[in-house]
């Protein structure tokens, strides 16, 4: 058979221009509510919140999207799954075609329930993890045993053969593990490793140093995906690096001989690269108001009352596709304003760290022990903890 | 598990996919304002290639030999019987058929008529599961029936 993908790589060409008429990817907070408590959790997720899309609307906007020719969404919270009609809403998406993900933190998910998604068409499940020890994973989330949980859904999502992806988030307490957790991963059958820098927003946010903790996330996440791609050459995996944005990267950890690797990744999604703002995704907020990316917290219209076509046309998008302005979210956390470059973009961290008001001495900041960095108020539990917010 | 599949069989296999989905509340909807017309080539062992098409409107839909202008149709595809029934099975995904080169799309389709054209895949696969459950430990196991599927660990 011939191999001519030159459509799909046309569509890879026009989201990265931003001339789609629809976003590819939603990533749809569909509830606050949550049963665990990690400290960075960029959602903020407690409760439900008052004002949450029900189940009609919900599906209304699936509906949207399926006509917009959006084609990937994913399911996240919260925990997506403390929604009753979790179940409902997947069937649906999948119904209308759409490829449909959800992300969970594992707790008390028992077999029969990722049954039931995949039962209901789920094509991808992503489980978040911190450590290979669970006295570091489990203080993060705030719950113990929640570790052996979220191994537990792993492993039968595996075994299930639904696609099954691996999400760390990058931050003091995961630093060490995070070679472990990729040849864990590797090991298990996993067929995607997403690494995220640490964004200071939602609960992570609010401290005297979020600037200085952003800055050096970011460098701690460019280091792991450095340290990773070294692990991954000999195992066949390619692990992409990245040089001056730090966005949420996948790795393929299946190498492209292997008959299940992921053709989004053959053909460039996940390897495009700059922000994908305006061009590859949006953000839904449980009451149906859009973000521009996950990190991004500000509203550019409601899928209430406007269509997803409507708002993919907002002036902030268009702002973010007429320009490289880097991460919109470090604009954010930097500048407070969305629509300004991300003045850590292209930007020497030393020379930013040593541009920002010195430290607060003092506090209950771990030593930094063999870790090449300094430990910042914010990018660790204990540093959370020591605000009095842990 | 089949290792080959005729053009009768997996024409078969296509209508009764669409009797699925025209069953289901979702697709009949949506097809109220919509359509899809999909020229199919389907590439025999020997390599000659056999012409359906495969057509969906007006809440009907079938899917019978021959041809129609370029023009007419939405979404060109060249492929083995076998590989267009791992897809409608839930054997192998649509993207990796796609970019394994073992589904040769010729002409490629607007994403909202990718996406409805999905719907329908997955109505399909989603009814197989239902007709044939995984046993016990959660594995899907190989079965015979029209409705029979497979799980990606129990391929090739």
């Amino acid at each position: 058979m011939s191999h001519d993908v030159s459509w799909l790589e046309q569509y890879m060409s026009d989201a990265k221009a931003g001339t789609l008429a629809a976003p590819p990817s939603a990533w749809w907070i569909v509830t606050r509510a949550c049963n665990l408590n990690c400290y960075y959790c960029f959602a903020d997720a407690r409760k439900k919140d008052p004002d949450e899309l029900d189940t009609a609307e919900a599906m209304a906007v699936l509906e949207d999207f399926a006509a917009s020719g959006l084609m990937f969404v994913t399911f996240l919270g919260g925990e997506p799954l403390v929604r009753k009609d979790i179940y409902r809403l997947v069937d649906h998406s999948t119904d209308l075609g759409l490829y449909t993900a959800l992300l969970t933190n594992g707790l008390n998910v028992r077999e029969d329930k990722i049954d039931r998604l995949v039962d209901a068409g789920l094509e991808m499940i992503g489980v978040s993890i911190d450590s290979t020890e669970a006295a570091t994973h489990d203080s993060v989330r705030g719950v113990r045993g929640s570790l052996d949980w979220t191994r537990r859904v792993v492993r039968h999502a595996v075994r299930r053969g639904v696609r099954t992806s691996v999400r760390i988030v990058v931050s003091e307490d995961s630093y060490e593990s995070i070679p472990d957790l990729f040849r864990w991963a590797v090991d298990e059958g996993v067929e995607e490793l997403i690494l995220l820098p640490m964004f200071m927003v939602g609960r992570a946010a609010g401290g005297a140093e979020d600037r200085r903790a952003d800055i050096v996330g970011k460098r701690l996440f460019l280091d792991s995906l450095r340290r990773l791609r070294r692990l991954g050459e000999p195992l066949g995996i390619s692990v992409p690096v990245q040089e001056t944005l730090a966005c949420p990267q996948g790795i393929e950890l299946r190498p492209p001989t292997d008959r299940h690797h992921h053709a989004g990744h053959a053909a460039g999604f996940e390897l495009s690269s700059g922000c994908k703002v305006g061009r590859f995704m949006i953000s839904v907020q449980p009451n149906g108001d859009v973000y521009p990316c996950p990190f991004v917290h500000t509203s550019i219209g409601n899928l209430r009352t406007r269509s997803v076509t409507d708002i993919w046309r907002s002036p902030l998008l268009r702002r973010a596709r007429g320009e490289d302005l880097g991460c919109l979210a470090r604009s954010m956390i930097h500048t407070g304003r969305a629509d300004v470059a991300d003045p850590t973009y292209r930007a020497d961290a030393a020379r930013l760290l040593a541009e920002l008001p010195a430290p607060a001495e003092g506090g209950d900041r771990p030593a930094a022990g063999d870790l090449p960095f300094v430990p910042v108020d914010g990018l660790s539990l204990a540093s959370h903890r020591a605000r009095g917010e842990g | 598990m089949a290792e080959t599949m005729s053009v009768d069989e997996i024409v078969g296999e296509l209508r009764e996919m669409i009797e699925v989905s025209l069953r289901n509340p979702t697709t009949l909807r949506r097809l109220l304002g919509n359509s899809i017309v999909i020229q199919y080539q389907f590439v025999r062992p020997g390599g000659d290639v056999v012409p359906y098409v495969l057509t969906v409107a007006d809440g009907r839909g079938g899917v019978e030999p021959g041809e129609v202008p370029e023009q007419d149709a939405d979404l060109v595809i060249r492929t083995e019987p076998i590989t267009q029934h791992r897809i409608t099975s839930g054997e192998l995904g649509g993207r990796e058929a796609v970019v394994s080169g073992m589904l040769d799309i010729r002409k490629a389709p607007s994403m909202p008529k990718l996406v409805f054209l999905r719907s329908m895949f997955n109505q399909y696969k989603k009814a197989r599961l239902r007709a044939d459950p995984p046993d016990g430990d959660g594995c899907a196991v190989e079965t015979s029936g029209r409705l029979g599927r497979r799980g990606k660990g129990g391929t090739e």
